[in-house]
């Protein structure tokens, strides 16, 4: 295999594997997977390092073995298309700054996710000690990035079901707590439950964007 | 008391504020929506703090107030919110009282994380200081 891997050629592999009815196809598939899998962890790990830093899960090999595992899936759904697109096929160095940025981006997507999803259950974010202060600011940011861009052209009141969705969602207010600031003031619960369904549907859906946007 | 010394106290107060106040604007609020005399129901050495924060709110609530202001950007260094009781005074007795518009100060809270959980925080104790005082006054 060693000697496999020296005469790896970059542009064969990749056309190999987008085309499923080449006779080279699972070759390929396989010399592939074996090149990178130790990369794409390696930038994964890291990932997850600053994610955690200090209070690492005892299940953190589990976690990094899933997210590298979903980002071969990603690599090779739809007939490989995210190795279709890469088109420096001459370049090693630029096909491996493409695989870093997917592989980083697809770890801190699914680490917000297992956060995200979390509270979106109700339940408390009671793995909060384990997320750095740097990661909460991040699924901050990203909640408000998300609801921000599917808010749609004619949503009103953008801006504050965002704030009521994060209140309730990460600092863990009430429907009654939620009547206290001046800025809900007129909100009745069956509204704050519908802004809060409406948000948790986006954020629900918004995989499915993302994985489009990811491959563009 | 005059213009001069209320700002003088306005000045101490925000220098010694180290974090939120929830609580004592929590009875002030109490005070001001029942019109009752509350600060016999706060600890002695809270009192002289809880008329500070009156005093104040005397002093934001005067005619010719300057009105609130929001960073337009996400705050670089200090959060805005940070030990600034004048803002919460405003934002929940005056401004709260009188329907402005929140929008600037919502968008704020969005791209600032630093100020949303201030934000968070401030409401958090004041709803924790209302349940008290509401319990406390009707036993």
């Amino acid at each position: 295999m060693k000697t496999e891997l020296c005469e790896f050629d970059l542009a064969d592999v990749l056309k190999s594997c987008t085309d499923r009815s080449s006779s080279a196809f699972e070759r390929a598939c396989f010399l592939f997977i074996n090149k990178y899998k130790n990369y794409i962890y390696k930038i994964v790990c890291k990932r997850c390092s600053l994610w955690y830093q200090d209070w690492p899960p005892a299940e953190m090999s589990e976690i990094i073995n899933d997210i590298v595992n979903d980002i071969f899936l990603l690599l090779f759904k739809r007939n490989a298309r995210a190795l279709a697109q890469f088109k420096a096929t001459n370049s090693e160095a630029a096909f491996r700054g493409y695989l870093a940025t997917i592989s980083d981006r697809m770890a801190l997507r699914k680490l917000q996710k297992k956060v995200i999803h979390a509270s979106l259950k109700d339940i408390y974010i009671t793995k909060e000690r384990t997320i750095s202060p740097d990661a909460k600011w991040q699924i901050f940011d990203y909640i408000v990035q998300v609801l921000r861009m599917r808010a749609g052209k004619n949503g009103r009141h953008i801006e504050r079901n965002i704030l009521l969705f994060n209140l309730y969602t990460l600092e863990d207010y009430t429907r009654d707590m939620l009547q206290l600031p001046p800025i809900f003031c007129g909100m009745g619960h069956r509204v704050v439950d519908n802004v809060i369904c409406r948000a948790r549907e986006k954020l629900t859906k918004e995989d499915e964007y993302y994985m489009r946007e990811l491959l563009h | 008391m005059s213009a001069s010394i209320l700002g003088r106290i306005h000045e101490e107060v925000v220098a010694k504020t180290s974090f939120t106040s929830g609580k004592y604007i929590a009875y002030l609020s109490f005070a001001l929506q029942s019109q009752r005399a509350i600060v016999d129901k706060l600890p002695p050495s809270e009192r002289e703090r809880f008329e500070q924060v009156h005093d104040l709110y005397l002093y934001l609530s005067r005619d010719g107030a300057e009105p609130l202001e929001i960073p337009p950007d996400r705050c670089a260094e200090a959060s805005f919110l940070e030990g600034n009781e004048a803002f919460f005074i405003r934002h929940l007795l005056i401004d709260g009282a009188k329907n402005a518009s929140h929008e600037p100060l919502v968008r704020h809270l969005n791209d600032c994380y630093g100020c949303f959980q201030i934000y968070s925080q401030f409401f958090k104790e004041y709803s924790l200081a209302y349940q008290e005082i509401s319990l406390m006054c009707r036993g």
